[in-house]
């Protein structure tokens, strides 16, 4: 087991490496010279000169590859051009907005689709089944940002139950459409998840076993099916968390909650070429840490895995 | 074995089309796809010509009605029209993005199975590599750096550079498990040569996941393309495209609810339509194997990982 | 956002009144109560509130708040009077010395005095080149005497201001320069407070310190900026006791609050969206709220006479006779004024119809503009070759009016393609040499003075640069320039004015550098509980005449 966490986190380090790689390769494809942006589009060449020499942007490329790694080890991703600010800093200020709005995301998916996929799979075929497999696949198939917008209009303007939008400093109200929104797709695709897995552990023997003891269906259900179903969902609810952690780029920018997705677009639309990549780099170590974990956690959670 | 082909061939559209939910999509989709050809020859508005003339002097769109019968955008543009013609960017990125991320991935997939060792090492860390960024997030930077917004085809590159991934580790995983089977086995024991045994033997047997994953490919396809334009770095206009046309009218939601709901509506619907076939096409292909690629779902993860987060689990659950 | 131009010149300001027909004020009926909190949505965060730097709306809208200078427009007119400065200065006979003399017991927030020093400490601040503010180099700063040897390093201080006294501020030019009064009431003349810049490191952006009616309570970046009244502001005191900016709110959802009551001000810095303006003109309680005034402002299309196929004079005079300008207006719901020269309706010696082609009522002549580019050698043959039109992408309007455009050209044979960018890729393309061929530009007033809309823009000397350039023709014409020098320094206004109709006629109706098009109507509209809300003809924004019923 050690050795398996040890061999993960090797892996973690490896693939972050490589991530590093490719953003300070697309860092490079900018066009234009980094200096020009850095000193602002009003800036003069002496001042823009200046900055070029200031940025290191004279030395050779694998010298810059070799400070880049460097300063990322040591947290520093960088300067935004437009904040005139560290990356890191103006990252995590935005973070626990994105941190609330993933976790409030996973939450819905869990809590709208794990009921509809138990649902649907205790009564395989059913009038109930078939409605809530269609739901599920237009809530999958509903491109997010019209979901949103209409969500917004009808909730938040032509019945004004939610606020039009916006952080509210974290107040819930705000963060019901933003969740929902967000949740919903991955709602439909555990209903199905959960249903597919249930319909296919139930003819087990195990179950079938404690059927003939006499076991009602909601017990075996509850006690016996879906905590085996579970293992299967927590792995990927990990691994979602992960995704939405690393920004949330089309639900925070319809929704004008102001995440790190949302700072990461308007960066991009700024020419902010930094901060962007910052945000990319940071999301990368949230996922692959989120993967790392989910495995690890497997180990503990898998009954197979555990002998 | 070639009789047995047809035979398998006659035998997937036997159970296929007893599936009536993927039927009406494999419907909707042929429809579409038919208008998306022939649009420049069918009796349609040009989709970019503004009729200045008929707009009010502030400009104001006008309503479905008998001279628009979806109603027209702010310049006058004819909403039906463009929507009909929006189908020929979505599918043609489409079609093209989920064409390069299937040779990719399954050039990738097969020979990191196939020649193990080193190869397999390199190739699945690199892939490691590219299923760590937060794909929408980078997709975005991407294209906004590469300055090339406008170019369907770089787009459709920028899609492919990241659902590739996702093919990679599943055919990985079949071809691994295909290369214990026996009459593989049997030909590279014999001394069969690797291209004869990947053509002749593996190849095939890859095809009933290719077709699945290529189905969904295209509908993750098409949601990714509509985000990128709805965040504004899609297709230039005045080119009509759907997450674009949304884009624009979410001002007018009041003013003019038709320009945000009917182009939001064909994304959903296309989505939707290639979903049913994907599912029709798993369940017709592939009934001993449900499991194999029951837990993939196109469309839209609603987190931005737009692609390719939906298919881990199996994918490790095969290659472990 | 909007940005301004980079560059400015100027007028003796006391002969620009016309403004005063182009102001509408909302609702000053009943008496002004003081108290209260106003709400405005914002869509981005404020880049910086280091008065050095700062170049685009959104800040100067909260820099006018917290910030003073020596000279500032009188109430909501163009004419200069003094701010800090006890009365307007004194100037020599050969217009070179410039003498100020300061109000006594104007207090930075912090509560010091502010004297001559902060003002030269300020000044040279600005100019620094380290500060990499944009006035640095550029012209606007750069009559003043010593400003050369302190770019260059060989000076550590401006030699041309100078502190006489605690209350007396003197400063030099090298040559006279009839706008420069204008330059010292833009922000970059406001002053700060040395010690102030020293506690907050490199990060002043977001610590401001100033003597205006209103001080920074609190930035949240992204999310919130507060401002609160200044109990010991030397003016005349706000009403309002607090102003909150609620940033990261997009346009429509932000009139959408509006409506609901949750926000009473929605980027007022620019024009309404053309959806909220149809949707508000037609709502009872908001269309008598929705005030209006001429933009000072000029939309064009800047053709590169660099550049083929428009190094041909032709060519130039053919676009000029394309644009459906009426077209565009109709996309911006008729807010605005075809324009066939290069000055806005509100500028000082602005020629109302000017029309020098001939042009028909939608801007256009078809005929003549095939005619020439048969002259030009365009035909069958020899067709002409596809452009792009490289456009900035700043609202919902911008890719409708270009694909307008697009559909012109249609007309006489021109495929054009549309190219959008962000503002700063706008801004970095249009600015180098030899890059751009063809863009949708647009130039707003540093300053309501004619030469702002040629010096930057129209000059040689702004067309011999390597990036970041006004003068995306990259025109260059001596004669204009000789023009444009005697104007600077012209005393005698209506000679002034004269000259500057001079280089109009030069630009629209012999080198065709540009195709003008129209200038807009700016149009804004506030909440039923605001009153007092007006737009000023040079600042994005102005609180301290607002004020609030039932403020909470």
């Amino acid at each position: 087991m050690t050795r398996y966490i040890i061999r993960r986190l090797g892996w973690m380090v490896l693939v972050l490496f490589g991530v590093a790689a490719v953003t300070f390769v697309i860092a490079f494809l900018v066009p234009g010279d980094p200096a020009r942006l850095y000193a602002g589009s009003n800036a003069s060449p002496a001042s823009v000169a200046i900055i070029h020499h200031q940025l290191g942007l004279d030395r050779p490329v694998y010298v810059q590859f070799a400070d880049y790694i460097w300063r990322v080890l040591h947290l520093d991703f960088g300067f935004s051009y437009r904040y005139s600010a560290p990356v890191l800093p103006a990252i995590l200020q935005r973070f626990p907005a994105t941190a609330e709005l993933a976790i409030a995301g996973v939450f819905v998916e869990v809590v709208v689709g794990l009921p509809i996929g138990i649902l649907a799979a205790t009564r395989p075929g059913s009038i109930w089944d078939r409605i809530t497999m269609i739901f599920t696949f237009v809530t999958l198939a509903a491109p997010p940002f019209w979901l949103g917008l209409i969500f917004l209009y009808v909730f938040g303007a032509l019945v004004p139950i939610f606020p039009l939008g916006g952080y509210g400093d974290g107040a819930p109200q705000y963060l019901f459409l933003p969740a929902l929104t967000l949740g919903l797709g991955g709602a439909g695709y555990y209903a199905r998840l959960l249903r597919a897995v249930l319909l296919d552990i139930l003819p087990k023997d195990y179950i079938r076993t404690a059927r003939a003891k006499g076991v009602t269906g909601r017990t075996v259900m509850f006690q016996h099916a879906l905590p085996n179903a579970l293992t299967v969902l927590i792995t990927q609810l990990g691994m979602d968390l992960g995704y939405f952690l690393a920004g949330v780029v089309v639900i925070e920018t319809v929704f004008a909650w102001p995440g790190i997705g949302k700072q990461a677009v308007d960066a991009i639309f700024n020419l902010d070429i930094p901060l962007v990549m910052g945000t990319v780099l940071f999301g990368a170590l949230l996922i692959v840490t989120a993967n790392v974990a989910v495995d690890i956690a497997y180990t503990f959670i898998d009954p197979r895995v555990r002998y | 074995m070639e009789s047995e082909r047809v035979g398998s061939g006659w035998l997937v559209w036997h159970r296929f089309r007893r599936d009536r939910l993927a039927l009406v999509g494999t419907a909707f989709i042929v429809l579409l796809v038919l208008l998306a050809i022939f649009a420049p020859i069918l009796p349609l508005r040009d989709p970019n010509h503004g009729y200045y003339e008929l707009l009010s002097a502030d400009g104001r769109p006008i309503a479905p009605g008998p001279v628009f019968w979806l109603g027209s955008d702010p310049n006058g543009r004819d909403l039906f029209s463009r929507l009909i013609w929006g189908a020929r960017v979505s599918l043609f990125i489409g079609f093209i993005a989920n064409g390069m991320a299937l040779v990719v991935g399954v050039i990738v997939g097969t020979v990191a199975a196939y020649f193990g060792k080193w190869v397999d090492m390199i190739l699945m860390r690199f892939t490691d590599v590219m299923m760590a960024f937060p794909v929408l997030l980078f997709s975005i930077a991407l294209i906004a750096i590469l300055q090339r917004g406008g170019n369907v085809l770089v787009i459709a590159g920028v899609i492919a550079l990241f659902y590739w991934t996702a093919v990679a580790r599943i055919v990985r995983g079949q071809v691994l498990s295909l290369k214990e089977v026996e009459f593989i086995e049997a030909a590279r024991s014999s001394g069969g040569a690797p291209r004869h045994i990947l053509f002749r033997h593996i190849l095939p047997h890859l095809v009933p996941v290719i077709i699945v994953y290529g189905t969904i490919g295209i509908a993750t396809s098409i949601s990714t393309e509509s985000i990128l334009s709805f965040i504004g770095i899609g297709v230039q206009p005045p080119t009509s495209d759907w997450g674009k046309m949304v884009s624009d009218g979410q001002g007018y939601m009041f003013l003019a609810p038709w320009l945000v709901i009917f182009p939001g509506l064909m994304i959903l619907l296309t989505v939707l339509a290639f979903n049913l076939i994907s599912d029709g096409l798993r369940d017709a292909l592939d009934p001993r194997h449900r499991s194999l690629v029951q837990r993939v779902v196109g469309g839209f993860s609603a987190g931005g990982q737009a692609l390719g987060s939906r298919t881990r689990t199996t994918a490790e659950a095969e290659s472990a | 956002m909007k940005y301004h131009g980079r560059v400015v010149a100027a007028l003796a300001a006391g002969v620009m009144l016309m403004y005063a027909c182009g102001n509408t004020t909302t609702d000053t009926g009943g008496q002004p109560v003081s108290g209260g909190t106003l709400n405005i949505a914002m869509k981005d965060d404020f880049k910086t509130l280091d008065p050095a730097v700062a170049y685009d709306t959104d800040s100067w809208s909260v820099e006018r708040a917290i910030y003073n200078g020596l000279l500032d427009y009188v109430g909501f007119t163009t004419q200069l009077g003094p701010d800090i400065a006890e009365s307007m200065p004194t100037i020599s006979p050969d217009g070179k010395t410039y003498t100020f003399k300061l109000k006594h017991g104007v207090k930075f927030s912090n509560g010091r005095e502010v004297t001559a020093d902060d003002f030269k400490y300020s000044f040279e601040r600005m100019l620094n080149p380290k500060t990499q503010g944009p006035m640095t180099g550029g012209p606007f700063w750069g009559s003043v005497s010593g400003t050369a040897d302190f770019y260059s390093g060989k000076a550590t201080g401006i030699s041309g201001i100078k502190v006489v006294d605690p209350y007396t501020l003197e400063i030099d030019l090298d040559s006279p320069n009839q706008s420069f009064l204008n330059v010292l009431a833009m922000p970059f003349g406001f002053v700060i407070p040395k010690e102030a810049v020293a506690a907050a490191g490199s990060d002043y952006a977001h610590h401001p310190v100033g003597t205006g009616p209103f001080v920074l309570d609190k930035w949240t970046p992204g999310q919130l900026l507060v401002l609160k009244k200044n109990p010991s502001y030397f003016g005349k005191a706000a009403y309002l006791n607090e102003v909150d900016f609620q940033i990261g709110v997009d346009e429509q959802v932000g009139f959408l609050r509006m409506q609901q009551g949750q926000a009473d001000l929605v980027q007022p810095d620019v024009n309404m969206p053309s959806a909220q303006y149809i949707q508000l003109s037609a709502d009872p309680t908001f269309k008598s709220r929705i005030v209006k005034t001429p933009n000072v402002d000029i939309w064009y299309l800047g053709m590169n006479v660099n550049m083929k196929p428009f190094d041909n004079k032709l060519v130039r005079q053919a676009f000029n006779m394309v644009v459906n300008k009426a077209n565009q207006i109709k996309v911006l719901n008729g807010r605005g004024v075809i324009n066939n020269g290069i000055q806005a309706p509100p500028m000082p010696g602005f020629v109302p119809n000017y029309n020098p082609l001939g042009l028909d009522a939608n801007g256009q002549n078809i005929t003549m503009a095939k005619s020439l580019l048969t002259q030009a050698g365009y035909g069958p043959g020899h067709p002409f070759p596809a452009q792009d039109l490289v456009y900035p992408k700043t609202n919902a309007d911008s890719d409708n009016l270009a694909a307008a455009i697009q559909q012109d050209f249609q007309a006489v044979g021109i495929t054009i393609n549309l190219k959008g960018l962000s503002f700063p890729a706008f801004l970095d393309v249009t600015g180098k040499p030899n890059t751009t061929a063809l863009s949708y530009d647009g130039w707003i007033q540093d300053f309501p003075d004619p030469s702002d809309f040629i010096d930057p823009i129209l000059t040689c000397t702004a067309a011999n640069v390597t990036a970041n350039g006004g003068n995306v023709s990259f025109y260059c014409n001596k004669q204009l320039d000789t023009i444009d020098n005697q104007a600077r320094g012209d005393t005698n206004s209506a000679d002034r004015l004269k000259l500057y109709q001079q280089i109009q006629d030069i630009v629209a109706s012999q080198d065709f550098p540009w195709v003008p098009m129209y200038s807009t109507l700016e149009t804004s509209v506030s909440a039923t509980r605001v009153h007092g809300y007006q737009l000023h003809p040079v600042w994005p924004l102005v609180l301290t005449s607002i004020w609030v019923s039932g403020g909470k």
